[in-house]
Parts: structure tokens; C-alpha cells; sequence
């Protein structure tokens, strides 16, 4: 999977590129991040190009925020499709991440 | 099941061959059971070899009887003292008490032996006893008013009066001549509750009998070794004159019974006793059970050690060891002390055996527990089918609550394409494992006669049911009667292009009938008798059209029996009144709120009857709208053609058109089943295929996803964690609200299948 890393300053955001995350490609995706996520310390996840993400999605997010937590770096959603932004929310993992509506929010919420 | 008990004692006399045998435990039955006389309250097993020994001493003891008056009364035919006397110095048997004897033993011989006996030998036992009675009510009349009654005294009258005093019957000789008599004519005459008036006439006369052996017993001195003593002033004046001689004696003064004579009744006495060693009192004496052996270790032991302990005190006294008060003490402590002890060995006994009855105890409910179990694996495996979910125009649930024994409750469910469904419910009469088995191989020739007319009839043509029905009897028929049982049975048919049920109902439960357009219920009964009644039953069929919203309710009797604290039915009224009053639910809450009636009105979710029902509610046969199907293979990558089929699906429906947001979330959901199916059903197995159907109603859409993995338990999955600690676990809830209904079962082809329903939104 495609994922493409822009720096500003101290925040990285990293753009998925492809549209769905699912059973069949959430390896994949969790192969490419785990770079991003162990290089930096303030990660921007933009998920703008995503139409659809299934459990095993959900579950690879979960894995990325755990990842940075750990060693104390953050991670913040941006760009959320409707459809992607309601199955987070009927597990109600909305209350887990930082969702910001545009990647600009996401950005000045670090630099904050 | 009243009805079917009631059927089965008037058509099977060994149909109840098995119960009631709980004494047959341990195995010992009396040679002579079934003696109405020994229905007493001290009815017991009895031990066959005591009870014959006992016979034998009976007849034994009498003849010895015989023998004793006959010897006697030879010694006073030829004047021999030796025969008359016994023991030198005693005094000698009068001849009209051996006389008694012999009367005596031969009328108790009589009784001893075989009975019934022939009508003469009863007359002359009875004529002997009587003798023996005319004796003793002689000498005692003589007594009493001071006459002689010549019995004792005219024969050998020389002989006789040559003794000093002259040789008369004893008073208390005369008594036990006329109560032994009585106990002969009484033998067999039994007053309430078992007991035997001859058998305590019996003991009483052993008792004045023995009263006078002991008297011998203890007046012989230590030293004289019971040569020349004169008995006859020993007993009656005491060794210290007169002022010792107590109250009873008084009575041997006169004359004493003697030694012979005394031994001699003790003998009769016991023939007695023992000549009806199966009744009575005698009946615990040889009874097999604690009791009887409790009786027959601690009667002989107390009586022995009373008598040694007696002659003990005696000798004390005699040797002036000590004075009367303290040989009393000294008896009293010794004698506590010894029958004490014997009580304590006796409690012993009974205690360990009382253990062990409660370890044999304590194995039986484990091996009833397992046979529960047992039975409860047969009936989950063989006897209960899963009722088809995916047939158009009917929806079909079953419950079933297995009773602590478990019933032969079964149902199946056939189905024959799209066009008619074959509902069978039955119940076999009985519980317990035998009742599952039999509940399986009625079910097996169900199915056996339904294939076997299938196959002989042309591919449009059904067999009717009554033909599949009396097929499956004759096949049942010989091996129910055989083993006195039978089953009760429904076997409908729901023919739901022509919207008619067609029922054959064999003895079972009426079916109710909710018809919605009256809502009103009827109850459907035949006429036919259960299966393997009797040969040759022509089963009918009775046809009842239905109408969509109509409701058919088969049950076992396990739900109109069941009984609240007061001891009332619930009742078929009951049942048709609540399938009225919630005639608006599916089927499977139909089932689920009928149990919560049924437990609510018992007091109770445990049941004495198995309780199975099947409720059957007929629907429209809506048309589809539209239908497609996709065929996967069983890799993740295949997922996304998952969603693409049903999204493009769904965007092709129209009137009215599906907004995205449904669309989308009928796209997870097939997404997540998807996956699940490949990755826990087939395990990662790349190589399978996963059927994918969507159709579409007026009111919804349904996505079948079939598959030949391994089923799956929605139960046994965990809810999510929300608090994001654990990274899996979503699917089956997301899944689950992402749709209205989610229902796992197994297809006609036997394929596990998951539907997803989404319900469509109303017309605008």
C-alpha cells in the first residue's frame, strides 16, 4: 500500500493512498507504516483517500496509535470519509484516536 | 402421558415389566413370595435356608416330643423308673403329660410339614390338639374347684400314688398342655396387621416352661454334680426354710413340672414358633435384612449370658461371698455391662452397613446423573432437527427443555423444494434412555418410508403423509408391541403453493390452529391411535387450508401437563389462549415466550416431562425482486468483489432506491462475514468456495453467504473491548450493527449459511 510521508517541522504526515483497508491488504499496510511509525514522534495519519475500512483496519489503527503511545510520540486521524468515520464510531473508537476534519486541524493541534 | 399409561396397561399386561423392581437389588426373593398373609407390617426378605431350617427343626423338635411322651409312657407300662424319671431322683412324668406330648408333637408334626395339607391329616392334627387342650382344661378345672378330674390319676393309679406326694399334673404343667393346645388350633388364624395369637401363646407357654428348667437349672448345688439331690424340697422349701420360698414357687410346692416335662414344652413351643417361620414375629426372626440378623446374634447371646450371670449370683450367694443385695448389684452391673456391649457391636453392624448402603446409594445417582446425560446427548444428536430458516412463505422455530429423565421427544423437518414442508413432532411413551432410542428408530422410519415413496413416486408427485405414516408404523408396529410401547405423532404437511395442511395426526396432542383472519384458534385432532397400537391402523389425514399470518403450534404433552403449585394443568385452553395473545411474534419468540408461560406458571425451569414444541407461522410467498449470485473463493482477496457485487447490487434497486449509508454498511457486514468464513470457518484453506446470493424483497434485502466450513457459535464470541486495548474482536459486532438480523443455520444441501437481512425503508 501506497503511503506517502510529508514533514512540517516536527509533525509527519503520512497520506494512505489506497481506498480500502481491509482483511486482504491490512498487512501490507501495517508493513509499510511500522517506518514512518518508529522514525517520528508526532504522526499525522491522513485517511482521506480511504472509502472503506473493515475490523481488521480498525485493528491495525489501534496497532499504530499503540506503537507510538508506547514510546510517548502521538498520533492524530485526519480526512476521515463518512462511511469510515461511522464504523470507527460504532465501536466507538472515536473516543480513542484524535480525529481532526482536515489535516491542517490535525497539524496546528500539534503545534499547539 | 395419563392416557398412554392408561392405554398401555389395557393393551400390554408386561408393558410395565422393569418398574417397581427396586428390592430386586441385591436379589433374595422368597421361595413362597406372593402369600397375602405376609403383607404384614413385618414383612421383610426373608432367608430361604433359615426359613427351611427352621422347618425342619419343626418337624424335628415334634417328633423328639413324640418320642419323649412315647418313652415315658413305656416306662410306665413296664415300671421303669429310668424311662418315667429320666434322672434318677426326679420326679416322674405323669403319664397322661406324656400322653400330651405325644398328642402334641404329632398334631405340630402335622403343621409342620407341607401345607396345605390333605383334609384328614388337618383333622387329626386338630382332633391331637384338642386332646392336648382337654388335658390341661382338666387338670386346671380340677384345681380350681377341688375335684379330681381322673386324667392324671387313673391309669397306672398304684404306681402313680406310690409316690410322696402322689404324681398328679403340675398346675403350671395343666396351663402350658392348655395353652399349647390353643396355639395348635390357632396356628394359622391372623388378627390385624400380621400378627399370630398362636405364636405368643407359643412364648408363653416356653416361658413357664422355662421358668421351671431354670428353677432345676439353679437349684443344683456345686459339688453334688445333680446327683442325689431331692429337687422337690430344694424348690419348694429353699435351702433356708420356709421364710425364703418366694410367691412363684409356691406354686412348684405342690407338684413341680418336671425337668423332662419342662424340656419337653421348650421343645414344642419352638416347633411352634417354627412350623410358620414365615409369619408373624417369626418373620423378622428370619428375615434377611439387618434386623433379623441384628435378632439372631443378640437374642441367644442376651439369653445366655442372662442365665450364666443368674447361675453366677446364685453360686456367690451359696459360698457366701457375698449377701443378696450385693448379687443383685453384682447382676445388674454385669449384666449392663455385657448387654451393653452387645448393643454397641450390634450398632456397629448397622452403622457399617448403613454406610455402605449410602456409598451404593451415592453410586446409583451417579449412574443416574450419566444416563441423564446419556440420554441427553441421544436426543440432542438423533432426535432434534434444526428447523429449516431460508423457505419463503413459512417460518419455522422448535424448542425443546429436556426433564431430568429424559422423554422420547422428537421432531424433523423435510422439505421438499421451495413447494411443501413436512413438520413431524412425536413422543414416545416412557422416559429414560430406552424412550431416546426408540424416539430415534421411529424418526429413522419416518424418514425411510418418506424416501422410499419419494422414490417410487414420478419426480412431480409427493406420497401423501398418511401413506408415508402407515408405512412407518407397519415398519414399527411388531417391535412396539413387542417392547409395550408406542409413539404419539404428528406429521404435517404445509403445502404452500396451494396454502393447505395436510395432518395426520396419530394420538398426539391437537394441534392448534391460530387463524388470523377470525383470530380464533382451532384445535386440529384426529382420530388415529399412536404408532404400534395394533397392527393394521389405517391412518387418515384431515386438511385444514391456511391463510398468511396463520400460526400452527405442535406440542408435546409436556407443555399442557405441566402443573402449577396448586396442582392445576396448564392445558391446551391455556395454550391456545396464549398463542392468541401473541400471535404477533416470530415464530422463535413465539417458543422463547411460550417456555417463560410455561416455567412462569410451573414455579419452575425444570420440568417433569420433557417440554418440545415446534410453532409454524405461514407468511405471505412474497415475490423476489431481485436475485444474483456471486461464487468466491475462499481468499482474502477476493473481499473487495465481495463489496463490489453488493454495492452494485444493491445501486441497481430501485422503488425506492437504497441511500448510501445502508449500502455501505451492508458492504462491512459481507465484508466481515467474508472474512470471518475464510479465515475461521475453513481455517486459511485457499482452495474452497463460498456461495454469495442477495435478494431483495419489498421490504428487505437478504445476503446468504453458504459455505462448507466449519459452523460457527455466535455465543461464544467475546464483545468487543471499547477501550481500544484489544486490537481484534470487532467483526461479529460490527457485523451485527450494521444489520437488523443475522441468523446462522444450516441450508437444505446441508451447507453452513449466514443471512444478513437489512431491512429497506418504507414507501415514502
Amino acid at each position: 500500500m501506497d503511503i506517502a510521508v510529508e514533514n512540517f517541522g516536527a509533525v509527519t504526515i503520512a497520506t494512505l493512498h489506497g481506498d480500502e483497508l481491509d482483511a486482504s491488504n491490512v498487512q501490507d499496510f501495517k508493513r509499510d507504516v511500522a517506518p514512518v511509525l518508529a522514525e517520528n514522534r508526532n504522526v499525522i495519519l491522513d485517511l482521506s483517500h480511504l472509502r472503506f475500512i473493515d475490523s481488521s483496519g480498525l485493528g491495525a489503527m489501534l496497532s499504530c496509535l499503540r506503537q507510538l503511545n508506547a514510546t510517548g510520540a502521538e498520533l492524530k486521524l485526519c480526512g476521515m470519509a463518512k462511511a469510515v468515520r461511522a464504523v470507527f464510531e460504532l465501536v466507538r473508537m472515536h473516543r480513542i484516536f484524535d480525529i481532526y476534519d482536515t489535516r491542517e486541524q490535525a497539524v496546528s493541534a500539534f503545534q499547539r | 402421558m395419563d392416557i398412554a399409561n392408561a392405554l398401555v396397561d389395557a393393551i400390554s399386561p408386561v408393558s410395565k415389566r422393569g418398574e417397581g423392581t427396586g428390592n430386586g437389588l441385591r436379589g433374595v426373593a422368597s421361595p413362597r413370595r406372593a402369600n397375602p398373609s405376609q403383607s404384614g407390617a413385618m414383612t421383610t426378605r426373608q432367608s430361604p435356608g433359615l426359613v427351611r431350617a427352621c422347618r425342619w427343626f419343626a418337624a424335628g423338635a415334634s417328633v423328639a416330643a413324640v418320642l419323649l411322651g412315647g418313652l415315658v409312657l413305656v416306662g410306665w407300662l413296664f415300671d421303669l423308673p429310668a424311662l418315667t424319671k429320666i434322672f434318677p431322683g426326679l420326679v416322674a412324668m405323669n403319664p397322661a403329660t406324656a400322653l400330651g406330648f405325644v398328642f402334641g408333637g404329632a398334631a405340630t408334626w402335622v403343621e409342620a410339614g407341607e401345607q396345605p395339607t390333605s383334609h384328614l391329616r388337618l383333622q387329626i392334627a386338630r382332633a391331637c390338639a384338642g386332646m392336648v387342650v382337654i388335658i390341661g382344661a382338666a387338670r386346671i378345672l380340677g384345681y380350681l374347684f377341688g375335684f379330681d378330674p381322673l386324667v392324671d390319676s387313673l391309669p397306672f393309679q398304684s404306681q402313680l400314688d406310690r409316690e410322696v406326694p402322689p404324681n398328679r399334673i403340675a398346675p403350671n404343667t395343666a396351663l402350658d398342655f392348655l395353652i399349647t393346645g390353643l396355639a395348635l388350633l390357632s396356628i394359622d388364624l391372623e388378627v390385624r396387621r400380621g400378627w399370630r395369637p398362636a405364636q405368643f401363646l407359643a412364648l408363653t407357654a416356653a416361658i413357664i416352661a422355662a421358668l421351671a428348667f431354670m428353677g432345676y437349672a439353679y437349684s443344683i448345688e456345686p459339688g453334688t454334680g445333680g446327683g442325689e439331690v431331692n429337687i422337690v424340697q430344694d424348690i419348694c422349701c429353699g435351702p433356708d426354710g420356709e421364710a425364703y420360698v418366694p410367691l412363684l414357687s409356691r406354686v412348684a410346692s405342690y407338684i413341680p413340672m418336671t425337668l423332662h416335662t419342662a424340656v419337653g414344652f421348650m421343645l414344642l413351643s419352638a416347633a411352634i414358633l417354627c412350623a410358620r417361620p414365615e409369619q408373624g414375629i417369626m418373620a423378622v426372626v428370619v428375615s434377611d435384612a439387618h434386623g433379623g440378623r441384628i435378632f439372631r446374634r443378640l437374642l441367644p447371646a442376651a439369653v445366655s449370658t442372662l442365665f450364666v450371670i443368674g447361675w453366677l449370683q446364685l453360686m456367690g450367694q451359696r459360698a457366701e461371698l457375698y449377701g443378696p443385695q450385693f448379687g443383685v448389684a453384682l447382676t445388674v452391673a454385669a449384666s449392663i455391662s455385657i448387654l451393653g456391649s452387645l448393643i454397641w457391636w450390634n450398632a456397629l453392624t448397622v452403622n457399617r452397613a448403613e454406610a455402605e448402603r449410602e456409598r451404593i446409594e451415592l453410586e446409583l445417582a451417579l449412574a443416574r446423573e450419566n444416563e441423564v446425560e446419556i440420554g441427553f446427548k441421544i436426543q440432542q444428536i438423533l432426535l432434534l432437527e434444526q428447523p429449516p430458516r431460508d423457505l419463503a412463505g413459512i417460518r419455522v422455530a422448535a424448542l425443546t427443555i429436556p426433564s431430568q429423565r429424559i422423554d422420547g421427544d422428537f421432531y424433523d423437518f423435510y422439505r421438499h423444494g421451495n413447494r411443501c414442508l413436512d413438520v413431524v413432532i412425536g413422543d414416545v411413551m416412557g422416559k429414560g434412555i430406552p424412550a431416546a432410542l426408540l424416539g430415534a428408530a421411529t424418526k429413522t422410519h419416518i424418514l425411510q418410508a418418506l424416501s422410499r415413496l419419494v422414490a417410487l413416486a414420478g419426480p412431480e408427485d409427493l406420497p401423501e403423509p398418511r401413506e408415508i405414516v402407515s408405512l412407518a408404523h407397519v415398519g414399527i408396529v411388531k417391535q412396539l408391541i413387542e417392547l409395550g410401547s408406542f409413539v404419539t405423532a404428528s406429521y404435517a404437511r404445509f403445502d404452500l403453493e396451494r396454502h393447505r395442511l395436510d395432518l395426520v395426526d396419530c394420538g398426539h396432542t391437537e394441534a392448534i390452529h391460530f387463524r388470523h383472519a377470525e383470530h380464533i384458534c382451532a384445535m386440529l385432532r384426529g382420530t388415529n391411535l399412536p404408532l404400534g397400537v395394533i397392527e393394521g391402523e389405517i391412518y387418515d389425514q384431515i386438511t385444514v387450508p391456511f391463510e398468511p399470518g396463520d400460526i400452527l403450534l405442535f406440542y408435546s404433552d409436556g407443555v399442557t401437563e405441566a402443573r402449577n403449585r396448586t396442582g392445576e394443568f396448564f392445558g391446551s385452553e391455556r395454550l391456545a389462549e396464549f398463542v392468541r395473545g401473541f400471535s404477533h411474534l416470530d415464530p422463535e419468540q413465539l417458543v422463547e415466550r411460550l417456555r417463560e408461560a410455561v416455567a412462569s406458571f410451573s414455579g419452575s425451569e425444570r420440568f417433569a416431562d420433557d417440554l418440545t414444541c415446534v410453532a409454524v407461522t405461514l407468511g405471505e410467498r412474497e415475490a423476489t425482486r431481485r436475485r444474483a449470485e456471486l461464487e468466491l473463493s475462499s481468499t482474502l482477496s477476493e473481499l473487495a468483489s465481495a463489496r463490489a457485487f453488493v454495492r452494485d447490487f444493491c445501486r441497481a434497486l430501485s422503488d425506492p432506491p437504497l441511500d448510501e449509508e445502508t449500502v455501505a454498511q451492508l458492504e462491512l457486514a459481507v465484508t466481515e462475514a467474508t472474512s470471518n468464513i475464510i479465515r475461521h470457518a475453513y481455517g486459511g484453506r485457499t482452495d474452497q468456495r463460498i456461495q454469495l446470493v442477495a435478494d431483495a424483497f419489498a421490504d428487505r434485502v437478504v445476503l446468504r453467504l453458504h459455505h462448507l466450513g466449519a459452523s460457527f457459535d455466535p455465543e461464544a464470541v467475546s464483545p468487543p473491548a471499547f477501550d481500544g486495548s484489544r486490537e481484534g474482536g470487532f467483526g461479529m459486532y460490527l457485523i451485527a450493527h450494521s444489520v437488523d438480523d443475522v441468523r446462522y443455520y444450516r441450508d437444505e444441501r446441508g451447507r453452513n449459511c449466514i443471512a444478513l437481512v437489512k431491512r429497506r425503508l418504507a414507501y415514502a
